[in-house]
């Protein structure tokens, strides 16, 4: 590094290479640009377009009863995944009630990982807008639908296909900008 | 606890430290206990969880993570195995309800043929451009 | 008032900085000396203002002045002293703060210690660093200002800093973390200034080296004392995760290690220049890629800092500004002059040319691993690349390098004649391969793995020490031996071995660790290898900050009690957070780690328990020692003090103090 004379050097011209390194690097910056900012917790679902898993489960409030998978079959279930220990399913709860007047589909519900007492005292206190509610104590029914927190909600065809679904609380937005233009859509492919 | 410079303590639950003592309740389980009578099923098992990731937490395996989801799926590891089941029928269990996501050893299949090869690829276009760079530069002035 | 002040002098900063990238700079290019001699007066001003900001934010985290929102988020009123200043760096903006801080350190040694440097070169340098910190200082004054006030509506008591930073480890990791990130911008200001004069040459080598190698150092202690930290007090045993966390340090550390060797070659024998060059520039920008990686939440690391999408878009354009003008520059500057090879295939030459191919694509892997998820998912795939693919590649490189490590070093530069080598070598390779046989058969079972690891240990160990017995061979006491060789080798070799230690660490302890997960009651005993591990006591105590249960166990070997541990299970009053505190017995052959899971029943007088035997887990961070010793070593080498004289032609004045040819 002598303070003379600058050496000019000989080659002044980019290289075929140095463009190439040049291009390579925007990429790699456009592409972190856009990346940032995005959520990283969210895991599609393995289940889209596949039927739903087989189980046999109890009913919430009727032990006595046992529902499979052929519950959803000839009907567009909205299916929610919640549990009294998750503070989101406390905001999501009232939406319930009005998803539930439309008429195009059964709003119904799996009790995940939850205490029974603790979930019948949960729905006798806050409105029960479910048609039915599956008790899976131990989880292990969310594991068959990946699920890996609450609240979560499927959108299940009259064939018995998920086709959707969603992570976080389903509010009044959530569930008219994407559930009911699904609803249409699978009614359509009924007719 | 929005600016935590640790966020994967979270997922921690705020309960109270006597209710921790006092009750075995899971949400606080770090730790939990699974005896073999075959120490080869304990390594394959030590092996599974280490292998399979949290899918719930940032960047966790099962044997580390302490959440709900990982000791229920840590359990099925451990059902499985004793069922006799092989790693790999176990690994496309969690394949099929969690995705690729969850395999912290990606597959080697065609669509991971970039991850894989991607180093050797490297490795052959650095050391070939030295040796050709070495190769047409080199004028050894024998002494 | 402290709030402000601090606040004050980071504008000050920021302006000061300005003024550094631009004074001295244009200064240099139209040869005005006023300009010039800006560059030190400024550069020491900008130091003066990030230590007294800095102490500003000590101060108000030691007064507990909760009016400051980062205070009140990350420290406690109970909170002990010492955590209450290692606290200042607990989370992200004063975590910041202390980069630009030490980043100003860096900058005033240069300052300080470049006075031997020519006057333009001397300017320029500290223009570019001043450019530098234009942009740790923006960023800390516009997107992540420590000093920021909750007024009016102050909280009575701060939330409390996170328990598993209430740790030593914590107190001094980062610093050194940071001053080896931070430590690479000066190997990039100078080849940044080399490229502007247009003179990259044996003599920027030798400026330049004793930097790099003090910066390599730092980050070689900040890495080792990161992945103490995260065994003895996340409770999971382990001491490396392939975390991105733990990737962005490693990839300037990598990076920086190829850079070191290539600087030698530039050194010593003027050739790889364009190479040092890139390299310099590269290992810098992937301090800055890891900041960004980290700070910028597009990776979901254990330890990533906040997810602000603002902060992570103003690195990448800082990011981007540096890394693509630095790209520019090389890609026009550096002339593609046809350098003659004058060295032939068995030479030390040759063998550096291998570390450094070799040691560039261990960056890339762990580069390529660490990214890959991220470019698959915009494609739309969602996977993960978790430790046990970095532990089926990494490997690969590092056996070469150390194969090729017990040669090298002996190697003659251009040109040597191995036949004198051969009879030694082959002694070394046999002794080596027998005692690597012997550990594998005393430890029990035998790993390939192992065999492999501990084989190329012993060879590079023993290899190392017989070229430094060649090298004092002609003299008689070790004191006169050990003054015959020079810091540089002396370092090398101790860096050397420091490396070999810790493999020999990490293969050891990865096959030989025991692991038990166990239900325990008050009372019962465990046996794990030769050690029995009785719970003895469940006692409640009481700390400032925290409530525990501390659970005793008594170990016994041969029915000797040898030790008590004492693992806590911790409930942190402020923050009623829950941790785990593992106790761990240490030694240099094994360490015994007992971490507390849960109470199995009412009473706590039933726990699930984790043990662990870790065998010579203790070599992996002493080997990190030894080698930022040599680093150390080397960087105190006669040949970098008075270089007074750049025009000398650096190959015909090739050192005496450096024996090169001694192995003749």
């Amino acid at each position: 590094m002598s303070e003379s004379e600058n050496k000019t050097p000989n080659n002044r011209t980019i290289s075929a290479k140095g463009i190439i390194a040049v291009l390579l690097f925007l990429v790699f910056v456009v592409t972190f640009y856009f990346l940032i900012g995005q959520d990283k917790t969210e895991l599609p679902s393995q289940l889209i377009n596949r039927s739903a898993p087989a189980f046999s489960v109890k009913d919430l409030h009727d032990p006595s009863v046992t529902y499979t998978q052929d519950v959803f079959l000839g009907k567009i279930t909205v299916l929610n995944v919640w549990a009294t220990w998750c503070p989101s399913c406390y905001v999501e709860h009232p939406y319930w009630e009005l998803h539930a007047k439309n008429k195009d589909v059964v709003v119904a519900a799996i009790n995940y990982r939850d205490d029974r007492k603790k979930a019948l005292k949960f729905l006798a206190d806050r409105g029960n807008f479910f048609q039915w509610n599956l008790f899976d104590e131990k989880g292990r029914l969310g594991i068959e639908f990946g699920v890996y927190g609450a609240p979560e909600t499927f959108l299940i065809d009259p064939l018995g296909k998920v086709r959707y679904r969603h992570v976080g609380v389903v509010d009044t937005d959530v569930f008219e900008s994407i559930f009911v233009p699904m609803i249409e859509r699978i009614k359509q492919e009924q007719n | 606890m929005k600016k935590n410079a640790f966020s994967f303590l979270n997922f921690m639950p705020y309960a109270v430290f006597f209710a921790c003592l006092l009750s075995a309740s899971t949400a606080n389980a770090v730790i939990d206990v699974y005896e073999f009578d075959d120490p080869e099923l304990e390594k394959r098992f030590i092996k599974l969880t280490y292998e399979l990731r949290c899918p719930k937490c940032q960047n966790q395996n099962l044997a580390d993570s302490n959440s709900e989801l990982s000791l229920d799926l840590k359990a099925i590891v451990y059902e499985k195995l004793n069922a006799g089941e092989t790693d790999q029928q176990i690994l496309d269990f969690m394949k099929q309800r969690y995705g690729e996501f969850i395999l912290f050893n990606p597959e080697v299949n065609q669509s991971n043929a970039l991850l894989w090869a991607g180093p050797f690829i490297f490795l052959i276009l650095i050391g070939g451009g030295f040796f050709r760079w070495y190769l047409s530069n080199r004028d050894l002035d024998d002494e | 008032m402290h709030a402000e002040f601090g606040n004050y002098l980071l504008v000050l900063a920021f302006i000061l900085s300005v003024a550094l990238g631009v004074f001295p700079m244009l200064g240099a290019t139209i040869k005005n000396d006023t300009l010039v001699a800006t560059a030190k007066p400024l550069a020491l001003l900008f130091f003066v203002a990030m230590l007294a900001s800095f102490l500003c934010l000590v101060y108000a985290f030691l007064i507990d002045d909760f009016t400051i929102t980062y205070v009140a988020q990350h420290s406690n009123s109970l909170l002990p002293t010492q955590f209450k200043v290692s606290a200042v760096w607990g989370a992200h903006e004063g975590s910041f703060l202390l980069w630009v801080f030490i980043f100003s350190g860096w900058m005033i040694a240069v300052a300080l210690l470049g006075n031997n440097l020519p006057r333009y070169s001397y300017a320029r340098v500290l223009s570019v660093l001043g450019l530098i910190a234009v942009g740790f200082s923006s960023f800390l004054l516009f997107t992540s200002n420590p000093f920021e006030r909750t007024l009016p509506f102050y909280p009575v008591d701060g939330t409390d800093l996170n328990p598993l930073l209430q740790d030593f480890g914590l107190i001094i990791h980062p610093p050194l973390l940071y001053m080896g990130y931070v430590g690479f911008a000066v190997s990039f200001a100078f080849a940044i200034t080399a490229l502007i004069e247009g003179e990259w040459n044996a003599t920027w080598a030798r400026w330049t080296r004793p930097w790099t190698i003090a910066a390599w150092s730092s980050l070689t202690i900040g890495i080792m004392l990161g992945s103490w930290w995260a065994y003895y007090e996340l409770g999971w045993g382990g001491w490396w995760f392939w975390d991105p966390s733990e990737n962005a340090s490693f990839l300037p550390w990598l990076s920086g290690t190829a850079l070191m060797h290539s600087l030698a070659v530039t050194d010593k024998r003027n050739s790889f220049k364009r190479w040092a060059l890139a390299l310099s520039l590269s290992t810098f920008s992937l301090s800055l890629l890891g900041t960004f990686l980290i700070r910028s939440g597009v990776l979901t690391s254990v330890h990533s800092f906040t997810n602000d999408p603002e902060r992570g878009r103003f690195i990448l354009m800082f990011l981007a500004i540096v890394v693509g003008s630095a790209l520019l520059l090389f890609l026009f500057r550096s002339s593609k002059v046809k350098t003659k090879v004058d060295f032939s295939v068995v030479s030390k030459d040759m063998f550096l040319l291998m570390n450094n191919i070799l040691f560039v694509t261990a960056t890339f892997i762990v580069l390529f691993g660490t990214l890959y998820p991220l470019i698959a998912e915009a494609f739309g795939k969602k996977l993960s690349v978790g430790a046990p693919w970095f532990n089926s590649l990494f490997p690969g490189p590092m056996v070469a390098l150390f194969v090729l490590l017990g040669i090298g070093p002996m190697l003659n530069w251009k040109k040597h004649n191995l036949d004198k080598l051969k009879k030694p070598l082959t002694i070394i390779a046999i002794v080596s391969v027998s005692l690597s046989l012997i550990v594998n058969w005393l430890m029990g079972e035998f790993f390939a793995w192992v065999f492999v690891g501990l084989t190329l240990s012993f060879w590079v160990s023993f290899s190392g020490l017989y070229y430094l017995t060649q090298l004092s061979r002609h003299k008689k006491t070790l004191r006169e031996k050990l003054a015959q060789i020079s810091y540089t080798y002396l370092g090398m070799t101790l860096a050397h071995i420091g490396v070999v230690v810790s493999l020999a660490g990490i293969v050891l302890t990865s096959f030989y660790s025991v692991e038990k997960d166990l239900r325990m009651e008050n009372g019962e005993s465990s046996e794990i290898n030769e050690y029995r591990f009785t719970m003895s006591n469940v006692e409640l105590i009481n700390k400032d900050n925290y409530q525990a249960t501390r659970v005793t166990f008594d170990v016994y070997k041969d029915n000797q009690q040898i030790q008590t541990l004492y693992p806590e299970k911790r409930f942190y009053l402020a923050g009623r957070q829950i941790m785990t505190e593992a106790d761990i017995d240490d030694s240099i052959a094994r360490d015994l780690y007992v971490a507390l899971g849960e109470a199995l029943d009412e009473t706590g007088q039933v726990w699930s328990v984790r043990i662990y035997v870790k065998p010579f887990i203790r070599l992996i961070w002493l080997g990190a020692i030894l080698m930022a010793l040599g680093g150390i070593l080397a960087m105190l080498d006669k040949r970098y003090r008075n270089l007074k004289s750049p025009k000398v032609n650096p190959v015909a004045n090739s050192d005496k103090n450096t024996v090169d040819a001694i192995v003749r």
